[in-house]
């Protein structure tokens, strides 16, 4: 599988579990989002200086949190793990990030166990974490410069034994312990959003690595060690830090975990090593079920205290109908979004009167009215491919031009030497307007494609059904798709964006490439400033809007319900409900 | 009756006004108020038929190519009064809703004395008067790209008497066709000095009718116009209370019939996805196709200074593919079967026949022609195209705004034209300007054959892809289409010239000849219309139609010739639930 292969197969990972709240690559936030938002978004250990330190907490009983898919593995940034959303539930609390990304994005630096995270050199970039000391793991060993040289180690995929999600960030540093405590990055490319390369569970325990593999120091190794030591250390990394072991993976987080078998819940205990303040709960039990109405009637039953469910009209209804029964519940935009994305190599979308039709053929806000809302009501059609809504630099630019109008569609055809035949299907110099809408074959996809087709055969367009019910991941690398409806994370921005839309993006799939967005892009990702950054996103977001290479659809809803035993809680968009559990009041 | 001649005279465009005026009240309220229902005993359910659109556009003047759409012309059949009505065999009757009798009072001059019915009255109770036959006839002599104006220019003067109920036109030449005219009344107290005028004044609405409907509203936002019951119409009153318009798109208005939401649908442009979308429905309806008065048509202007020459203007007819200029427009649609082969007469008229020539310009391209006359008319292929004395040959093709397809059509002639390697640009320009000022008034004809009269004009078409007025009388539109200015009696100004400034004096006589002369059918011999389409003025394309779908819901629907339209005979319809 070549490295292009593998990251579009882990973005249909991604979109496979989108509707469950899919975790962007490399999960992360909107930082230009963090002014506004609802209260309990923010975190409690927020100490005002852009820090954070885990709050005093009472103590508290347990708390069940019922979820989607059962946790499937401790090291959630593999290839195939690839942020997994379920297993970000159960790591949030246990495995210690460098900042916290809370609900409304803002990044903090996570003050319980660093001492700073600075970019110290613009020329060539070095970023320095100097480590707390006495910091450690459950399992009494240090949280060290070790953990954090393996993590960069992995996640610049550069020896090619390990096999990270992503390796941007990674990529363009060369990670050095100075000594135990402070860990270095120097840049051989300015990279702007350095702050999430360690985000949402990427340092896990070295010295475990080191005693299971033999290697007396992970930090000798590098990218151009002996191939037999990275085989080691990458073989461990990719595969044996999945289900539950309770030597391998210690916590160095609030909790840590207690037990977790195949078809019982994951369970939580407080982590007695934990350098800053305990969490509330007594133990935090993480339960799978699948079934939506089961989910609904434990929370009714106050079996569980929480529950975080893939958006579905018909429970969300149920959820609020228990507002009587003390429980809350609670939607808002998710972190991805349904798009429709265009093959340019396709001889038919290849002309941007056949895109421009399309665009306008589709009724956009009758697909929000059928399929998102019913748990989000206030959900408009999406007008951006870089920023939802919500964001501050939030726009819509598609309006204009994706019109819900199948007569004007037909005009644009017409215009341009397409002719109507009799069985209302264009054609023009013997082609006719004939293509295919690539998905997943869910059902939520399905009933999507069905729509778009009905639209946009009221203007002359047919469209197959190409469901592909074994995911598009191959259709998608060898470009055998016309136009594939995805659903993406839009986080962070300039990754997303680049990734797909630059020339050289990794996910570029749809064969795009205009230079003055490849230039915009680079921008957004190299420059500090976020103005900046985000005036070079907005522009890149307009130069393909021009071009109607992807159709936005609308941003996916996520929902969540808790008992009103718990003071507050707040799915994040890419980690769910438990990114701050340690702070909740359990009553 | 002969009229006595200086006490009566004049009427047409200073026709009495003052008197008319104080005869003139605000209007009243067409529905009753919010308050006046409120406190009214419960009135039974309104019978209201929905009728969709696909197309609801502003513009409500029947007589001018910029209003020229399906639903003005069905607007006017309920709200104007007419003199006359064509019946399906293509004969014309006298509409004795507006008039008592209608006849030749005299030879010499020729005058047609109308007797208008003493109780026929506009919904503001004005009375239908001689006024609003000469504010009629004044206009459509004077206004450039009119529909059929030609009988109007034959007319002297138009006398009122009987304190406005009778009329007297008097010709300055017999006139056949005399039955054609005065169809669609205007009403001449409100728009005489209505701001805009001709033009303008009915952009907006109906503000008054004579018919058994009345314009309720116009919303265009909103995509609704509502007729209601003219209370104050003297005649049979109409079986329903109220027709809404409704705009919506063709699989909203299928929609609408299946559920009961429309009991009608007009769709001005239906083609083969309309057909599809109905034939899919499960829903049963009666499907009616109505061809419109126009064809759709491709002008090629003597008045451009590039298009004056006749070489020219037929290479540039042979380097386009009328055949494809068809497809793309009728869209398989009931168009498809009313290809239009003779420059005068819709396929749908009586007395139509095909006189297209079996082959070459303009009917099929034909590049070597083309090249061979630009080539004579001193013109040489570079690489960037033709150009001549270093400058290209360039042409500027225009269609009127927001009227589909032409639109559409002229995008396809600009695209065929680069393709023959001449520099076309395509201006879609508001309807109003280019029939009003593009198309409007040029200065005085001299008799050169073909002159062009372009020096006047703002903006610039050399070509127009316009509706071109085609149900009617045959000389008359001759003559309104191919026709010089008729001559007219001092104290007149002349007629603007027709839409494509042609005046080709080689013709005229048998031009006029078959407007005064010939009978009421007024056939165009087949020598003149293969001059014509030697000329290579106009290229029609094909006729337009209508299709009226109605569930079973609604009752008495006959639709009308094209020119008395799809609606027509509403008053009669009957709603059953």
């Amino acid at each position: 599988m070549t490295g292009r292969v593998r990251l579009v197969a882990g973005l249909l990972v991604c979109v496979a579990v989108a509707v469950t709240g899919c975790t962007a690559v490399g999960g992360a936030n909107r930082p230009d989002s963090s002014a506004a938002g609802p209260t309990n978004a923010s975190a409690r250990g927020d100490n005002g200086d852009g820090t954070y330190r885990a709050p005093k907490v009472a103590p508290g009983p347990a708390i069940v949190i019922a979820h989607d898919s059962p946790y499937s593995a401790y090291n959630n940034k593999t290839v195939l793990t690839n942020n997994n959303p379920d297993n970000a539930l159960v790591l949030n609390q246990v495995l210690a990030d460098p900042f916290i990304a809370d609900g409304n994005g803002k990044l903090l630096l996570n003050s319980d166990v660093l001492v700073s995270a600075e970019l110290t050199a613009k020329s060539p970039q070095v970023v320095t974490y100097r480590i707390k000391p006495n910091v450690r793991w459950s399992d009494g060993q240090p949280w060290n410069c070790d953990d954090f040289y393996l993590a960069w180690l992995a996640g610049s995929g550069g020896s090619g034994y390990f096999k990270p999600a992503t390796t941007r960030g990674y990529d363009r540093a060369t990670g050095e312990c100075r000594d135990k405590n402070t860990f270095v990055e120097t840049y051989h490319a300015p990279y702007a959003d350095w702050r999430r390369n360690y985000i949402h569970n990427a340092i896990l325990p070295a010295h475990i690595l080191e005693r299971e593999t033999g290697i007396a120091d992970i930090t000798k190794l590098n990218p151009q060690s002996p191939p037999a030591d990275l085989r080691k250390a990458g073989d461990f990394w990719n595969s044996r830090w999945t289900g539950f072991n309770a030597t391998l993976m210690p916590g160095s987080g609030p909790y840590q975990l207690d037990s977790s078998t195949p078809g019982a819940p994951t369970v939580l205990t407080r982590n007695k090593a934990w350098a800053g303040n305990p969490g509330g709960s007594e133990r935090i039990v993480l339960t799978s079920v699948a079934d939506g109405a089961a989910a609904v009637q434990g929370v009714a039953n106050h079996q569980f205290g929480v529950v975080q469910l893939p958006a579905d009209p018909l429970l969300a209804d149920r959820l609020r109908a228990l507002a009587g029964r003390g429980v809350v519940f609670e939607e808002r935009g998710g972190p991805a979004a349904e798009h429709l994305d265009l093959n340019l190599a396709s001889p038919l979308l290849k002309d941007p009167v056949v895109r421009t039709a399309f665009a306008q053929c589709i009724d956009r806000n009758k697909l929000v009215e059928e399929l998102v809302r019913g748990v989000r009501p206030e959900t408009q059609p999406l007008g951006s491919l870089a920023f939802l809504p919500g964001d501050a630099k939030y726009e819509d630019i598609y309006s204009d031009k994706m019109v819900a109008d199948s007569r004007k569609a037909q005009v644009t055809l017409e215009r341009a030497g397409w002719v109507l035949g009799q069985d209302g299907v264009y054609t023009r110099t013997g082609q006719r307007l004939s293509f295919a809408i690539s998905h997943d074959a869910s059902p939520g996809h399905s009933r999507e494609v069905e729509l778009i087709r009905t639209q946009c055969r009221q203007a002359g367009m047919e469209i197959a059904d190409r469901a592909t019910p074994t995911g598009l991941g191959d259709a998608l690398a060898q470009g055998k798709f016309d136009v594939a409806l995805t659903t993406g994370p839009r986080s962070p921005r300039a990754w997303s964006l680049a990734d797909q839309y630059a020339t050289t993006g990794p996910l570029n799939y749809q064969h795009y490439t205009n230079p003055e967005v490849d230039t915009a892009l680079s921008v957004a990702e190299t420059e500090y400033a976020e103005s900046t950054q985000i005036d070079a996103l907005r522009k890149a977001d307009r130069l393909i809007a021009d071009e109607l290479v992807s159709l936005p659809l609308f941003q996916l809803p996520i929902m969540w319900a808790y008992t009103n035993n718990i003071d507050s809680v707040y799915r994040h968009s890419s980690t769910g409900v438990t990114w701050n559990a340690n702070e909740w009041k359990v009553s | 009756m002969r009229m006595p001649g200086g006490a009566f005279r004049a009427v047409t465009a200073l026709c009495a006004g003052a008197v008319f005026a104080a005869c003139s009240p605000q209007p009243l309220p067409l529905v009753p108020s919010a308050s006046s229902a409120a406190s009214a005993p419960v009135a039974p359910p309104a019978r209201e038929v929905v009728v969709g659109v696909d197309r609801l556009i502003g513009g409500f003047n029947p007589h001018t190519l910029a209003d020229l759409t399906p639903v003005s012309e069905a607007v006017a059949g309920l709200l104007l009064p007419s003199a006359f009505h064509q019946t399906p065999t293509g004969q014309w009757a006298l509409d004795n809703t507006l008039l008592n009798s209608a006849e030749v009072t005299s030879a010499d001059p020729f005058t047609i004395t109308y007797r208008i019915r003493h109780d026929a009255q506009w919904s503001d109770t004005t009375p239908i008067a001689a006024e609003d036959f000469g504010y009629l006839a004044a206009q459509l002599r004077s206004q450039p790209s009119v529909v059929d104006s030609a009988g109007y220019q034959l007319i002297d003067q138009v006398v009122s008497g009987d304190g406005g109920k009778t009329v007297d036109v008097v010709f300055h030449r017999p006139y056949a066709a005399w039955r054609t005219l005065f169809r669609h009344l205007l009403p001449a107290h409100l728009l005489k000095d209505a701001p805009g005028g001709w033009s303008k004044a009915l952009d907006a609405g109906v503000g008054v009718s004579g018919g058994p409907f009345a314009m309720a509203s116009v919303d265009p936002s909103r995509g609704e116009m509502m007729l209601v019951r003219n209370d104050r119409y003297w005649d049979t009153p109409a079986q329903v209370d109220r027709i809404l318009f409704r705009q919506g798109s063709d699989a909203a208005l299928v929609d609408a019939l299946r559920t009961g939401g429309a009991q009608a649908a007009l769709f001005g442009r239906p083609n083969a996805i309309t057909e599809s979308l109905l034939g899919a429905a499960d829903v049963t309806v009666t499907r009616t196709v109505v061809p419109q008065p126009v064809l759709a048509s491709v002008l090629l202007r003597p008045a451009s200074p590039v298009l004056s020459d006749q070489r020219v203007r037929t290479a540039v007819a042979a380097a386009l593919d009328r055949r494809s200029l068809i497809a793309t427009g009728v869209a398989s649609g009931p168009s498809a079967i009313l290809r239009a082969d003779s420059e005068v007469i819709a396929p749908s008229a009586p007395g139509y026949h095909a006189t297209a020539p079996p082959a070459g310009a303009p009917v099929v391209p034909d590049p070597d022609t083309a090249r061979r006359l630009l080539t004579d008319a001193g013109y040489t292929r570079g690489q960037a195209g033709w150009e001549r004395a270093g400058q290209p040959l360039r042409l500027v093709v225009a269609a009127p705004a927001d009227r589909e397809p032409f639109g559409t059509l002229a995008a396809r002639v600009v695209d065929q034209l680069r393709t023959a390697g001449i520099v076309a640009e395509l201006h879609e320009v508001d309807p109003d300007e280019l029939f009003g000022t593009v198309l409007g008034p040029s200065p005085a004809i001299t008799g050169v054959s073909l002159q062009g009269t372009a020096g006047a004009v703002q903006g610039r078409a050399d070509i127009v892809v316009l509706p071109q007025p085609a149900a009617g009388h045959p000389g008359s539109q001759l003559e309104s289409w191919y026709g010089c200015p008729l001559v007219v009696p001092a104290g007149l100004g002349p007629a603007p010239a027709n839409p494509a400034g042609l005046c080709d004096l080689a013709v005229q006589p048998q031009t006029e000849r078959v407007l005064t002369q010939d009978g009421p059918a007024g056939a165009v011999p087949a020598t003149l219309e293969a001059a014509l389409w030697q000329r290579a003025v106009t290229i029609p394309l094909y006729q337009q139609a209508s299709l009226l779908v109605t569930t079973s819901q609604l009752h008495g629907v006959n639709p009308g010739t094209p020119l008395e339209g799809p609606l027509d005979g509403a008053g009669r319809w009957q709603l059953r639930r």
